[in-house]
């Protein structure tokens, strides 16, 4: 799930004003303002929250990062795109075609057949993305990835195809998207993985059925051209990541500005604790013990804006549907179960949603909704906040074993 | 799921035997015996049916699953006489809502745009209305969500329990 803006200057003003208020606070810790965390070695690259693209309305909880790309086999032809939302909850690279300068001249990736890939991303409210796949090579900070298959959003030549991908609604713009664009680093090495191999039908690509690309259908594509999550291609540090927020405190904060450190056990200082590895099953689940209920589809996504669960015992708010607006601020204890045995028990806090967004603030601690379905818990990004959450990729060895896994 | 007994395989099979297994799922709020042409609208044509649970004296209400070509999983649950009063779906990919949900999908859309439009929304979909009561959760791979008209549910139907 995602969000946009344009000024990287803006960004960096804004984190200015974190630490000037910070400093009005005569150094003494208050407890609510975070303190920033700044990449420093070479496997790490710096993530932030703030306000997001200009004039993409009220952007909460989102978290972004600064991607390069350039035209494949040219690093001198190069194009750094601020604001993508750092999504731990989708695979793949997707950038809104209209923001990249044409002269990247980023190369077409055919289907079998030979005619242009066209990817087709949903999303829960229906709203959906549609483009074509290229090749590009891309850089997170000093990481580089030589040919990775990236989708071009909104693809003008391409859009007379879009409702082949959904009757909902395209995303064309940094406002629908709330980003210029989605960098899906999950437990996943790709978008659709083995299903799309063999079965045309599988919803996530499709190609034109002629040259004139009049009509388009369902296609098969190996894994290796499917939208990648680009850090099993790195050379090094390539076995997963983890994302480091610093803490918040409690009340709604302007913005915050950590890292993404690539390679797990890879450098020291890069390991989980022992015995805090939760092993995912094949959809990315584990289990969340919430109120004496076992919720088995639940997960930790960085793409949502809030903590997502079902509760009788917080009331919904009435002015903004689907978040909880408890009276005061409540704190509650869950627990989560990999299916390799480990528990975790996690403390948060929610308070009144509708409260929080008059600060108009980017950062929003406790920020929670309804999910819609007892089964699940979606730990979204007030949870990354004084954390490091670490993602294990796929069938990629650790020292803490093979993902996909969760560890915090 | 479904269970698989060996009661349902046999419902299966006189289903296959009528020719009932070539249709797409049905539509909320249309019924079950919508001719088979209409039902072919779906964007993932492909549908098959994977279990059937019919209507009994202790039972008012009828539930057939169906399996989409994409993998998803989509359960409608109807009326003894055959109207579509609930959808469920999960699975990889989003069934294609405007198929699924027929004349709400309407109500379904202006609740999105209304969604898109508020200060900050919920990663999840929700619609509450007199006509219409809807959920759509999820991410890639793994979506997930339920939508029903309650003026349609049968007296005596414990809805959520059948959602679930």
């Amino acid at each position: 799930m995602t969000f946009c803006s344009k000024s990287a200057i803006c960004t960096s003003l804004l984190w200015a004003l974190v630490m000037l208020l910070s400093g009005c606070g005569g150094g003494a810790s208050s407890g609510t303002s975070a303190q920033a965390i700044v990449p420093t070695g070479p496997n790490e690259h710096r993530v932030y929250v703030d306000s997001g693209p200009a004039g993409t309305g009220y952007n909460a909880n989102r978290l972004y990062t600064d991607v390069t790309i350039c035209q494949a086999g040219n690093s001198a032809n190069c194009q750094t795109i601020v604001h993508v939302l750092v999504d731990t909850g989708s695979t793949g690279l997707r950038i809104l075609s209209t923001l990249l300068n044409p002269a990247l001249g980023l190369r077409a990736i055919s289907a079998p057949g030979g005619q242009p890939l066209l990817g087709c991303v949903q999303f829960v409210d229906n709203s959906f993305a549609w483009g074509p796949l290229a090749l590009a090579d891309v850089k997170l900070g000093a990481k580089a990835v030589s040919n990775l298959p990236v989708q071009l959003i909104a693809d003008p030549a391409f859009r007379s195809l879009a409702s082949n991908c959904s009757s909902g609604t395209e995303i064309t713009a940094p406002d629908t998207l709330g980003a210029n664009g989605i960098l899906g680093i999950g437990l996943f090495k790709d978008d659709c993985g083995s299903a799309c191999e063999s079965n045309p039908l599988n919803g996530f690509y499709y190609t034109c059925t002629s040259s004139s690309c009049a009509t388009a259908r369902g296609t098969i594509v190996s894994r290796n051209q499917q939208a990648q999550n680009p850090i099993p291609m790195f050379a090094s540090d390539n076995n997963g990541v983890a994302i480091e927020l610093p803490a918040v405190g409690t009340d709604p904060a302007p913005g915050l500005s950590g890292k993404m450190v690539f390679g797990i056990g890879t450098r020291p200082n890069t390991l989980p604790v022992q015995g805090r590895v939760l092993i995912a099953d094949s959809r990315g689940n584990v289990t969340t013990i919430f109120e004496g209920r076992s919720m088995a589809r639940s997960f930790i996504d960085s793409g949502s804006n809030g903590l997502y669960f079902d509760t009788a015992t917080l009331p919904l708010c009435s002015g903004a549907s689907g978040f909880y607006c408890p009276a005061s601020l409540t704190a509650l204890t869950a627990t989560m179960v990999g299916s390799n045995g480990s528990t975790i028990r996690v403390g948060f806090n929610v308070d009144h949603a509708v409260n929080s967004f008059t600060s108009s603030n980017p950062v929003l601690p406790n920020l929670a909704g309804t999910f819609g379905t007892a089964a699940s818990f979606d730990w979204g990004l007030p949870f990354f906040y004084g954390r490091r959450v670490f993602f294990g990729i796929e069938g990629m060895p650790s020292p803490v074993g093979a993902g996909p896994f969760y560890a915090f | 799921m479904l269970p698989m007994t060996s009661k349902f395989r046999k419902t299966l099979a006189t289903a296959l035997l009528s020719g009932m297994a070539a249709s797409a799922f049905a539509v909320l709020g249309e019924n079950t015996q919508t001719p088979m042409a209409a039902r072919q609208k779906s964007a993932n044509p492909n549908e098959s049916l994977q279990a059937a649970i019919p209507a009994s004296l202790d039972r008012p209400y009828q539930v057939h699953e169906f399996q989409l070509g994409s993998g998803t999983t989509v359960k409608e649950i109807a009326t003894a006489q055959g109207m579509v009063f609930a959808v469920t779906w999960r699975g990889p990919v989003l069934p294609d809502l405007a198929s699924l949900l027929g004349v709400y999908f309407t109500t379904f859309n202006q609740a999105a745009v209304q969604a898109r439009a508020s200060v900050v929304r919920t990663s999840t979909v929700i619609v509450n209305n007199d006509g219409l009561v809807m959920r759509s959760s999820g991410r890639m791979r793994a979506f997930e969500g339920y939508a029903y008209a309650p003026a349609m549910v049968p007296a005596g139907v414990a809805i959520d329990d059948l959602l679930q």
